[in-house]
């Protein structure tokens, strides 16, 4: 089963210059998948994301998640929809410093209504699964980058979203958080069948991904998948990045 | 481009950023202004009540003064700390710390003498229009406009003193931060205040200290002092302490915390609390200071309204001498019948002044033959004399709100001074319309008595005849108009029977006490008072809304921050709105709710004081008004929040 259908997306923004971010985008996205978006600054990655997580409207083309058109809902309707059926990594976070761990971590289901016993008992099993247990009752400022992204996959993830949208999640952690975030999410992949999405730079990060999409100048570019090996995959990032970016400098980012 | 020039384009080209800081100066000296020009209002100056309320309106310019210093100095604070960027970045630029402190300085200066200036003029048209508004509604003559020099000064020389002493204090705000610092900004989070039991302690005891100051059974200049420090004190730690203490135990129900939009808005309060400390605390003391001042003058007015409704006399002839009782009621009896009233109706009293036996000093008391009381106790509203006991025994009347403490109650034993005299009470009383009638207490004694007491005095008998008036159709709406025929009739009298006073030539030897006169007199006096009252309260209320509009609009972009970022993630504007609205309702109502109960406590035994006995009713008006003008503000400035955070809500 599809989670996300994406079909014939354009994206024009409209000015003086109208700038085409993004052209003729196809992207579809199983249960269970774990695909990573690439592509150069500028490309239309974070676009594209926007589109998928219905913070921005296409110019043409549908989006579908879960079957559903979320452009044809109002926008409390929409706001419920991103609560129940959208999972958010974000590169900054974006957690509440006036909440604690946990609190930030529950956040979405307050929101919705459930049971305290029940928030306690998913609380409990998520912060198990992503080894954040010992901080729960930490404030956001006194945890270290790693764990305050683990905290914000957790928030993401507690209410069962069809699918997690990461915004370069690794963007702002030095290598060993990057690794252990990395591992969580797969873990979650692997253990939950998490569908996810990630819009990185980093090869790193994207070789936990099962399969790869490349943009360029807003359009698809190239698409690899991932056989046996991390580390295979790794230097077949590398290729198609050199070949599809074009320029040596592009590759500065990477971190090994 | 030299030094200053550079400043003048900051504040210039940057206008935005610092016109909320110029505008709520701006406010801060408009209102400073515009009652600097009541105060020296000549016509104000030229009343009868000159020297109290010119004390009072003295000592609310410096409420105002002090106000408006913290308030600049929080619009400031704020303001330098939404520029911590552009500092960092100068610096960074390789400008001196002290060419910093001189930019500052003088950025502030302008924007001082900018907020003098546009506050005089605005202050000018506000002050002309409350002169004329305020004439309509006191039913006084208007107050004429002037150009208020002396207050324009005042008003310049203040505040010139105010922004130059804070932007001296700013400078420590800017030092001593390194660049880092300065360029991230506010990135780091603060930490969750602490409360401590025992300044929470402290605070009880000093509300405490302050509610007894106002019990005791008598109240000095010094009592009222103590009430108002150990008030004022007490009040900083009930919202620094106690409501640091209140969320922790909020915080603690995780079943109410964790529900729905709760968890946000407590969070945020709680993390907000000490700021929303300082801001609670400062505009409970000024709503509670122009509260009381309302209620006051609506007590008095209040009383006023009393003086004419519940006299059931129209006029009243007091004679001494006993020849002239029949001239006097002959000449007024003319006077009456010339207008057109002959169906009046007289009774005569016999009274005596005596001094009554007190614990400390003497109390001043009335005895009235019990054959005359016949007469009138039933217009009194008090009970029948019935001389049981005889001689020796007294119905005592008591006006309400008397101050005489140590009056014997039914059974006990009232004697008088000068005499072997001491009366039995058999039974004592009240009631409005015998507290209009006499301000003294009254005893009751039977004629014998009466006589006996009068020739014990002997020389020093301070014994006069009362005549007491009514005239049908008078006096029977609660208030009196000022062109109606008793109005007329009243001033009339008034001006004739004290005409030619001290010369022999008078038309009656006694006194008069005219009901609509005395009315009218003492409606002009409070008039002036009430007016001074809702100009107090409307400026600080204007001031305070004004207070709470900026502290939400300086938070304004850390706000939309959250909410975006919260909205990305799924918060619907609903909830943004149910959890905005909340906080801002807690900042606005929570002053006016503790603002009323110190109103009512304060107010209480100070009136009682002045034997003004119904508190509750002016109170509760006057509260009613301040929450209404708040709910007007609330709407006023949640609108304007709400449509900011909208914009940013995805």
């Amino acid at each position: 089963m599809n989670i996300l259908e994406a079909s014939n997306l354009n994206k024009v923004y409209p000015g003086k210059v109208s700038t085409q971010a993004l052209t003729d985008i196809h992207l579809t996205i199983a249960e269970g998948e774990f695909v990573g978006i690439m592509g150069p600054s500028g490309s239309g990655k974070t676009t594209l994301l926007n589109m998928v997580s219905t913070i921005d409207t296409p110019s043409s083309g549908i989006v579908k998640i879960g079957g559903n058109n979320p452009y044809t809902m109002k926008r409390d309707e929409l706001a419920k929809f991103r609560r129940r059926e959208l999972g958010f990594v974000f590169q900054d976070f974006n957690l509440l410093d006036t909440l604690t761990v946990a609190e930030n971590i529950v956040l979405p289901l307050t929101l919705d209504g459930v049971k305290l016993k029940e928030m306690d008992e998913r609380l409990k099993q998520i912060a198990d699964r992503l080894g954040i247990s010992e901080i729960l009752k930490s404030r956001t400022y006194e945890i270290s980058g790693g764990q305050r992204q683990r905290t914000a996959i957790a928030r993401a993830v507690i209410t069962h979203p069809s699918i997690l949208l990461a915004d370069e999640p690794t963007g702002a952690l030095d290598s060993n958080s990057s690794r252990i975030v990395m591992e969580s999410l797969e873990s979650l992949n692997e253990h939950e069948r998490t569908t996810i999405m990630l819009v990185t730079h980093d090869p790193q990060a994207a070789s936990y991904c099962h399969r790869i999409v490349f943009i360029k100048d807003g359009r698809l570019a190239a698409e690899i998948h991932r056989g046996e090996s991390r580390q295979t995959f790794f230097q077949k990032i590398i290729d198609t990045l050199s070949f599809w970016g074009g320029n040596a400098h592009e590759l500065s980012s990477i971190r090994v | 481009m030299n030094f200053p020039r550079f400043a003048y384009n900051n504040v210039k080209r940057n206008a935005r950023a610092y016109f909320a800081y110029f505008l709520s100066s701006a406010f801060m000296v408009m209102i400073f202004f515009s009652f600097a020009v009541f105060i020296f209002h000549p016509a104000i100056q030229d009343t009868e009540m000159h020297a109290m309320t010119r004390a009072g309106m003295k000592a609310a310019e410096y409420v105002i003064f002090v106000f408006a210093f913290f308030f600049v100095l929080y619009s400031i604070s704020v303001f330098l700390k939404s520029r911590n960027k552009e500092f960092g970045l100068l610096l960074m630029l390789g400008a001196k710390p002290s060419q910093l402190n001189r930019l500052v300085f003088l950025e502030n200066m302008i924007i001082g003498a900018g907020a003098i200036f546009g506050g005089i003029g605005v202050g000018l048209l506000l002050s002309k229009l409350f002169l004329l508004l305020a004439s309509r509604v006191t039913d006084t003559e208007e107050l004429p406009f002037y150009w208020p020099v002396r207050a324009a000064l005042l008003t310049t020389g203040a505040f010139a003193l105010l922004f130059l002493s804070i932007s001296v204090l700013t400078l420590l705000f800017v030092r001593k931060r390194n660049i880092l610092e300065l360029i991230q900004g506010s990135a780091k989070p603060k930490k969750e205040p602490k409360a401590s039991i025992l300044l929470a302690l402290f605070g009880i005891a000093l509300l405490t200290v302050g509610w007894m100051a106002l019990q005791r059974e008598s109240i000095d200049p010094l009592a009222l002092f103590v009430a108002a420090g150990a008030g004022i004190a007490g009040t900083y730690f009930f919202y620094s302490q106690l409501s640091v203490l209140f969320m922790r135990i909020i915080k603690r129900n995780r079943a109410f915390v964790w529900r729905r939009t709760n968890l946000l808005w407590v969070s945020e309060l709680a993390y907000k609390i000490k700021d929303n400390a300082r801001i609670l605390f400062l505009i409970t003391v000024v709503t509670s200071i122009a509260s009381m001042s309302v209620g006051f003058v609506l007590s008095i007015n209040q009383e006023t309204r009393a003086l004419y409704a519940d006299n059931p006399y129209a006029f009243e002839l007091s004679v001494s001498e006993k020849d002239d009782l029949e001239a006097d009621k002959q000449a007024v009896d003319n006077f009456v019948s010339e207008r057109g009233f002959d169906n009046y109706k007289a009774e005569e009293v016999r009274e005596m002044y005596v001094y009554l036996q007190g614990d400390g000093a003497e109390q001043i008391g009335i005895l009235i033959p019990a054959s005359d009381y016949t007469k009138v106790f039933s217009t009194w509203e008090t009970p029948a004399f019935e001389a049981g006991g005889g001689n020796a025994e007294t119905l005592l009347l008591v006006p309400d709100g008397s101050t005489w403490r140590d009056r014997p109650s039914a059974g006990g034993k009232a004697a008088l001074l000068g005499t072997e005299s001491s009366f039995t009470v058999s039974d004592t009383a009240g009631g409005k319309t015998f507290t209009a009638v006499s301000y003294a207490p009254v005893l009751v004694v039977t004629d014998e008595a009466f006589e006996a007491v009068k020739k014990q005095l002997g020389e020093e008998t301070h014994a006069s005849t009362h005549v007491y008036y009514t005239v049908p159709g008078w006096g029977e709406s609660d208030t009196l108009d000022s062109s109606s025929k008793e109005a007329l009739i009243g001033s009339e009298m008034q001006s004739w029977w004290t005409s030619d006073q001290g010369s022999g030539d008078r038309p009656i030897s006694g006194s008069m006490s005219v009901r609509s006169a005395s009315y009218m007199n003492f409606k002009q006096q409070v008039s002036v008072l009430g007016f001074i009252g809702v100009f107090v309260a409307l400026m600080f209320s204007l001031s305070s809304a004004s207070f709470l509009y900026f502290k939400l609009h300086s938070e304004l972009t850390r706000d939309s921050q959250m909410y975006h970022s919260l909205s990305k993630t799924g918060l619907s504007i609903g909830e943004m709105k149910k959890s905005a609205t909340l906080q801002i309702a807690l900042l606005f109502f929570i002053p006016i709710a503790v603002s009323a109960i110190q109103t009512f406590v304060v107010l209480n035994p100070i009136l009682k004081l002045m034997s003004i006995s119904n508190v509750t009713v002016p109170v509760l008006t006057t509260t009613a008004a301040f929450l209404a003008a708040q709910a007007f503000y609330f709407f006023i400035v949640r609108n304007r929040y709400l449509n900011r955070l909208k914009k940013v809500m995805v």
